[in-house]
């Protein structure tokens, strides 16, 4: 479930960098999926990006997730060394039909997005009880 | 997995989901590998008389992270969690690296241990040494003769 979409622009890994005007690079989250129940969790790691930053979307059974990274310099230092670098997270998934799009929850603590879907109604298994005739 | 179908009936996902689990087992060897560190991700910002090391540790709780700073050496240690210990769930994806981690960042400069600030904000470490007072560069006035 849950299949990444294949997108040219914005789908870029971490490690590579794409350079747009507007928002800086734009970087691939590592992103965990697990399904237990009824309950489908997408963990994304997010590290840089304020609750309030946040975007997660969903059209046409796609959802996608964005964040810019907010972390300023320390003040009154400059940088010697670096492995990451400031831009945005972005990323994009194709929900199938049994999953409702319309009862998604999001939170975001310490730098992780966590994403709650539920099957929809339809979706799940029923018992279908036969009638003597 | 099997949206529908009850794991009773017919399951072609059995095979796959046996090879999953082996290749995530693979995986989950690869992680420990993180001992030798390369993660977290880290900055490294210098100041007047101070160095910053800031890292890239999503999801990790404060009680979690282990520092120690020696000379010129900083050590951040600890365990990242897992997003689930569900023994039955089913996972699809699995790219966050978790497990035990230890990284050994060489500082350009000595450190005093007893200047050693460290906070976390939206999963980013920011660790801040002070090198020990007797190091502090002097400034010497040229007196005319």
């Amino acid at each position: 479930m849950a299949n990444e979409m294949t997108k040219t622009g914005g789908d870029v890994a971490r490690t590579e960098r794409e350079d747009t005007r507007d928002t800086g690079p734009t970087f691939r989250p590592a992103t965990d999926i697990f399904e237990k129940d009824d309950v489908v969790t997408v963990v994304i790691d997010m590290p840089g990006v304020t609750p309030d930053s946040v975007d997660v979307s969903v059209e046409n059974r796609s959802l996608t997730v964005r964040g810019k990274i907010d972390a300023p310099a320390p003040e009154g230092y400059r940088r010697i060394y670096a492995e990451y670098a400031p831009g945005t997270f972005e990323r994009a998934f194709s929900l199938p039909d049994t999953i409702d799009a319309g009862a998604i929850d999001a939170t975001h603590r310490d730098g992780v997005l966590t994403l709650t879907l539920k099957k929809s109604e339809a979706a799940k298994p029923k018992q279908i009880k036969v009638k003597a005739a | 997995m099997s949206y529908g179908l009850s794991p009773a009936q017919w399951d072609p996902f059995a095979d796959l989901r046996q090879l999953q689990s082996q290749m995530n087992r693979m995986f989950d060897t690869g992680a420990r590998s993180n001992r030798s560190g390369n993660w977290p991700p880290v900055n490294m910002w210098l100041g007047d008389d101070s160095v910053v090391v800031t890292a890239e540790m999503p999801g990790v709780a404060q009680d979690d992270i282990d520092l120690t700073v020696r000379e010129n050496t900083l050590i951040i240690a600890g365990k990242r969690k897992r997003a689930t210990d569900e023994e039955d769930a089913a996972w699809h994806r699995r790219e966050r690296p978790a497990g035990e981690f230890s990284r050994s960042i060489r500082l350009p400069l000595r450190v005093d241990p007893d200047k050693v600030e460290a906070r976390a904000k939206n999963g980013i470490l920011e660790i801040e040494m002070g090198r020990p007072d007797a190091e502090r560069p002097r400034k010497i006035k040229v007196k005319a003769s």
